[in-house]
């Protein structure tokens, strides 16, 4: 009922809003010049795509952090560390959430005691080793040597990866204090379950589902900043370095896979629809560089590198920098070599 | 297993969480000594709920007027909605939680383990001040300038099987055309051929006098990976008319040579201005 009658205010507002904004858009001093203009445009653009995407992926993560509990995870991960990180580079066939979606989601993995390589694993690899961004990149290549390198290397640089985290397993050293400290009180987050755990047990599930979107709302604002911030920086990078500049060294095998990587970095465009992006570089760059940027640009970019930084110490983002970078290199100018297609 | 041994590790205070060493402060003083701050924390709740609100309204309202067509691909507009319904519910449970008594508690804690400070606020209002307070409006020549106009459509080779193949119904669009033109290297073939296309106008520097480009934006997903593609256009027309300008152009396809290359051109039997079309950017 509620839900309803707050529904029908937003439409109502918005309505309002409506007939407002034509006024309001008289006013001469906001005809901005047209370099900020495209800049607000851009800016917009990359918001407007990326927010539902975020919404989904902290809606998921309230719903584990109230539905799951640690236990759940401990029996799900294998107890061997090498097939737990196997596991966390696949569990995005379970869990779809793109780059944007996949940080808060491993915060709160991690918050319910999963292990570090895993939850590496996982976010590396859960943005592309997922339904619905297999779903658009076999729409955008068809199933031919893009999308099974696209898939294939995904796996092997995430697991590889995870697996290199397996030499440091103390999570005091790797993740933020303040992660740190909310796994201290059992991964409720905040505590609340060490206190409270006798009124838990008898929540009801309309009660259960409320925490649950109580804690998505507190999360959208802990990763909306960077999301936010992301958005500000790659809209900046795009609007005032000219693209045609990164596209004039597009055809050499090196060159282009560098190209396009700092192109994927730069650009932040989620994961979910990067193969239709990467469709547009096809006749410029080459085959080498093309799946770089759709194995490399989904682990890493501006926007998820400042949520990294909300979970994990600022080393060890440096850490998942550089090794997917250089993997994602590897992997491009390797195939320009030897498997030109 | 896993879990239980961290926490144990955690709890033990080996790692000085308690103690504050890794930055974080011990909570329990703030659970038993402090009296609630309730206006400072309401505020707080207030606020998200106030910014929850406000995206949600932000994101409605560029559905609602149809300017959503001028940030993103319309096959993602679904998800827009999906994202204000959520948007909804969240701003319904930070409300419930303002007026709910019962769990006075828990709220204290969860309000203060995700204290919001100014500059969030300031950096989540920025999108809902730009979206409501600028005036909406796509991309346009100003923004060629940057990206370089593209001769030839994108992903003919690569994503062959799925985009090339498209029947097309009506009259060929900017993106159709070049389709064709990258399907045959001689510019000459296609010269006859009757043209009707819609696009803005594009004047750059090196055209001739003579020559604009009818060009639009092709955008995949969201404005970032916006490409412009543009028809050569050789008129007497072409200095009277100023970049932006929506035009409709009708003629036949020659050949003409821009910056050292051959390419088709129209031959304009008409050039009229039309208004910006409901969705100014081509979906490939």
């Amino acid at each position: 009922m509620t839900l309803i009658v707050s529904l029908l205010v937003i439409v109502l507002g918005a309505i309002v809003l409506d007939n407002l904004l034509p006024a309001l858009s008289l006013m001469p001093a906001l005809a901005l010049p047209d370099l900020a203009q495209n800049y607000v445009t851009v800016f917009l653009g990359i918001f407007i795509e990326a927010a539902p995407f975020l919404l989904l992926g902290v809606v998921v993560s309230g719903l584990i952090a109230v539905f799951v509990t640690a236990d759940d995870i401990a029996r799900f991960v294998p107890r061997n560390k090498m097939l737990a990180t196997v596991m966390g580079a696949l569990m995005g066939l379970i869990f779809p959430v793109c780059e944007c979606g996949v940080v808060p989601v491993v915060r709160r993995l991690y918050q319910k005691g999963f292990p570090i390589s895993a939850g590496v694993a996982f976010l590396l690899g859960g943005p592309v080793l997922n339904p619905i961004v297999i779903a658009s990149t076999y729409a955008a290549f068809g199933i031919g040597p893009v999308f099974w390198s696209r898939i294939g290397f995904t796996f092997l640089i995430a697991v590889g990866v995870g697996l290199v985290f397996l030499a440091q397993p103390n999570v005091v050293k790797v993740l933020r204090p303040l992660t740190v400290a909310s796994m201290a009180a059992g991964g409720a987050d905040h505590g609340v379950d060490l206190i409270s755990v006798s009124e838990i047990q008898v929540e009801t599930f309309a009660r259960k589902l409320q925490r649950a979107f109580g804690v998505a709302a507190d999360e959208f604002f802990d990763m909306g900043r960077y999301l936010i911030a992301g958005a500000l920086i790659a809209t900046t990078l795009q609007t005032f370095v000219p693209q045609t500049a990164l596209a004039a060294i597009g055809s050499g095998p090196a060159t282009s896979v560098l190209a396009l990587s700092a192109l994927a970095f730069v650009l932040s465009v989620c994961s979910t629809v990067d193969a239709f992006l990467a469709l547009s570089f096809v006749n410029t760059f080459t085959s080498g560089a093309i799946v770089s940027f759709l194995v490399f640009g989904p682990m890493v970019d501006i926007k998820s590198t400042l949520m990294f930084l909300g979970v994990f110490r600022r080393r060890v983002v440096a850490y998942l920098i550089v090794l997917s970078l250089l993997s994602g290199l590897a992997i491009g100018i390797f195939i320009n070599f030897n498997l030109a297609w | 297993m896993v879990g239980a041994k961290t926490r144990q590790r955690v709890e033990s205070g080996e790692c000085g969480v308690r103690s504050g060493e890794c930055g974080v402060r011990s909570l329990e003083p703030q659970i038993h000594n402090r009296k609630p701050k309730s206006l400072n924390l309401r505020s707080q709740t207030f606020l998200k709920a106030g910014l929850l609100a406000g995206l949600a309204l932000m994101l409605y309202s560029k559905f609602s007027n149809g300017t959503l067509a001028f940030y993103i691909n319309q096959r993602f507009a679904w998800l827009v909605v999906v994202g204000v319904l959520i948007l909804a519910v969240l701003t319904l449970t930070m409300a419930y939680r303002l007026v709910e008594q019962r769990i006075a508690l828990e709220q204290e804690m969860t309000t203060r383990a995700h204290r919001i400070s100014w500059p969030a606020v300031i950096l989540i209002s920025i999108p809902i001040a730009m979206g409501v307070l600028i005036p909406a409006r796509p991309l346009g020549a100003s923004a060629i300038a940057g990206r370089g106009i593209g001769l030839s459509a994108p992903g003919n080779a690569g994503g062959a099987a799925v985009v090339a193949q498209r029947a097309v119904v009506g009259p060929k669009n900017i993106l159709d055309w070049l389709r064709e033109f990258s399907r045959q290297a001689d510019p000459a073939a296609f010269a006859g051929q009757t043209v009707d296309v819609i696009g803005f106008v594009y004047r750059d520097p090196r055209n001739t006098d003579n020559q604009f480009w009818v060009s639009r934006f092709i955008v995949s997903c969201c404005v970032a990976d916006a490409t412009a593609i543009g028809l050569l256009v050789e008129s007497e027309q072409a200095s009277a008319l100023t970049n932006d300008s929506w035009v409709r152009v009708t003629g036949r396809l020659g050949v003409s040579a821009f910056a050292g290359e051959r390419l088709p051109v129209i031959v304009p039997d008409t050039i009229e201005l039309t208004e910006q079309p409901e969705h100014p950017y081509l979906y490939p």
